[in-house]
């Protein structure tokens, strides 16, 4: 049996009249990566501080690591570990001091702080830079502390609240790799917020999207994606007239088509399921010439954008 | 809960030290002006006279100021506060831990001041034998300062809870003291009896033990024990007000 790492029954937070989470239910098995997506103010940070027990539900319950937030938040915070959306360090102190505080917090015997803060800076490349303070530093090595920090006890569970924001595309994919290599390493499992809908591809094993503070669908990316309305087909080649692009719209199977590099190309969106080859047919009886037509499943943003929109709509 | 402590106050100190150097400046002036210079100029009376009260029971108290207003607003500030706080350590071990801090740190300069004088004086002034404070002035400085120390500390992370910046604990804070340094003579000049009746107690305790002193001696538990409450109060404010969803909803007011 799966081990689960995080529940959640109806989970709520209302705020007044807002509600910031509203009735989530959840399972995140252990030992993956889960990015939880989400355009601004869904609700993704409101759901990592109820999780860590740092906010009280206003309904529903939540476990994590098989500990109620409610009432065992204590020992959640115990096993889990946190990057939060501000990273944390005490800019005063130097690398090696903010490791050293979360190690003491921690309660890590001196000689085993000692070895993993040089092995989790060394392995961040930060280690001859340990007695720099952190003011000085730039945004991706701190992020990069933040994570180390967020490691050094061997937390089972780790809370990331958008880690790669505002990092440049060199820096977040350092970071990614950091973060891979370590989820596998030490087998924790990661509850990742995101609206990088590319990072979410890249790192998880499994999304789920939230608006407004509902869960609109989880799964793998490729279930999300295979969830998309339609799939698109992309025709190259000549003779694509205005007469023709019309009779293809009117075909039932047919969600929309547009024309493309000067009349050279054909986008349609076909419903999920829809044979092409009856289209490519209508298109050469109609005087075409086709060169190349390629299928191409709709990207996890492309997903993530249509559950928003059908929730919007 | 001792070693959580201990970790608070840790770290406390090593942002302390790291502080631009500021805070290690200024308790080095402060020992070196209170601690030496005024008691040389002072000589043998040093040990007799009301000074080492006035310098080493109230300045290292207000030393702590902007130190204390730094101890949650800062940390709401800089947005080290959520991270700390999603942390294992109890909200006991954080608050309890940054008071502790705070009076132990201006109690150890009320110490060294005592200490650095007398040893000043004694060094300046040597006669062939060791001169230092008579018992109702060293255990009144070292029971009015640590109470003093407690009530800035209390006051300052109160205020410092609530504020959204240093900048306003810091006004807040020094508006705080101020009130509660006036308090006393507002309230006697707003009621003429209450200060008819403390002339006279005072005047009778001075005819009856003989000497200031005397009465110094004589008010001190009382005066002590009003501090006791004062700082019990305002430290059992701030456990209750101390609350993680609190800290985290609240941005300062």
């Amino acid at each position: 049996m799966t081990e689960i790492a995080i529940r959640t029954e109806g989970l709520g937070r209302s705020f007044g009249e807002l509600r910031a989470v509203d009735g989530l239910t959840l399972e995140v098995p252990a030992g993956v990566i889960f990015g939880f997506l989400g355009p601004n103010g869904s609700g993704k940070t409101t759901t990592i501080r109820l999780l860590l027990g740092l906010l009280e539900p206003t309904a529903g319950q939540a476990w994590v690591l098989g500990h109620s937030v409610r009432q065992e938040a204590w020992a959640v915070r115990e096993r889990a570990g946190a990057l939060l959306e501000e990273n944390g360090l005490y800019e005063r102190l130097t690398a090696e001091e903010n490791l050293e505080f979360y190690g003491r917090i921690y309660r890590l015997p001196k000689a085993e702080r000692r070895a993993r803060i040089r092995e989790l800076l060394e392995h961040f490349g930060l280690w001859e830079r340990r007695a720099e303070v952190v003011r000085t530093w730039s945004r991706g090595m701190r992020q990069k502390l933040a994570l180390a920090r967020a490691l050094l006890h061997r937390p089972r569970i780790l809370f990331l609240d958008e880690p790669t924001a505002g990092l440049d595309p060199v820096a977040a994919a350092s970071l990614h790799e950091d973060l891979l290599s370590m989820v596998k390493g030490e087998g924790v499992t990661v509850f990742l917020t995101t609206h990088n809908l590319a990072e979410a591809e890249k790192l998880c094993a499994l999304v789920g999207v939230i608006r407004q503070g509902r869960l609109l669908a989880v799964g793998t990316p490729e279930e999300l994606q295979a969830r998309g309305q339609g799939t698109e087909v992309q025709v190259v080649g000549s003779g694509f007239t205005s007469e023709l692009l019309a009779a293809l719209e009117a075909r039932p199977e047919v969600l929309e088509v547009a024309s493309s590099d000067g009349g050279n190309a054909l986008r349609i969106r076909l419903q999920r399921g829809a044979p092409m080859a009856p289209l490519v047919a209508q298109m050469v009886q109609a005087g075409a010439a086709i060169e190349e037509v390629y299928k191409r499943r709709a990207s996890l943003e492309e997903t993530f954008l249509q559950l928003v929109e059908e929730k919007e709509g | 809960m001792i070693r959580d402590l201990a970790t608070v106050i840790w770290k406390e100190y090593r942002e302390f030290a790291r502080g631009a150097g500021k805070g290690r400046l200024g308790t080095l002036i402060f020992v070196g002006v209170f601690g030496v210079l005024f008691p040389l100029q002072e000589g043998l009376d040093w040990f007799t006279g009301p000074l080492p009260l006035v310098y080493f029971c109230l300045l290292p108290a207000t030393m702590v100021m902007g130190w204390v207003a730094d101890s949650f607003a800062g940390e709401r500030e800089r947005h080290t506060l959520e991270t700390l706080l999603a942390s294992r350590l109890p909200d006991g071990a954080i608050l309890w831990g940054k008071v502790l801090a705070l009076v132990l740190y201006s109690w150890a300069i009320s110490i060294l001041g005592l200490l650095s004088s007398a040893l000043a004086v004694n060094i300046a002034s040597w006669d062939g034998r060791v001169h230092f404070y008579p018992s109702y002035i060293l255990l009144g400085t070292l029971s009015l300062s640590l109470l003093l120390a407690g009530l800035t500390t209390a006051l300052g992370v109160l205020i410092s809870l609530r504020a959204a910046t240093v900048r306003q604990a810091a006004q807040r804070l020094s508006l705080g003291i101020l009130v509660v340094g006036w308090m006393p003579f507002v309230v006697l000049s707003a009621f003429p009896g209450a200060r008819e009746a403390l002339a006279r107690w005072l005047d009778e305790a001075t005819r009856e033990v003989g000497s200031p002193q005397g009465v110094f001696i004589r008010a001190l538990p009382l005066g002590l024990l009003f501090l006791l409450l004062v700082d019990g109060t305002l430290l059992a404010m701030a456990r209750a007000r101390f609350h993680r969803s609190r800290l985290i909803l609240e941005k300062g007011r």
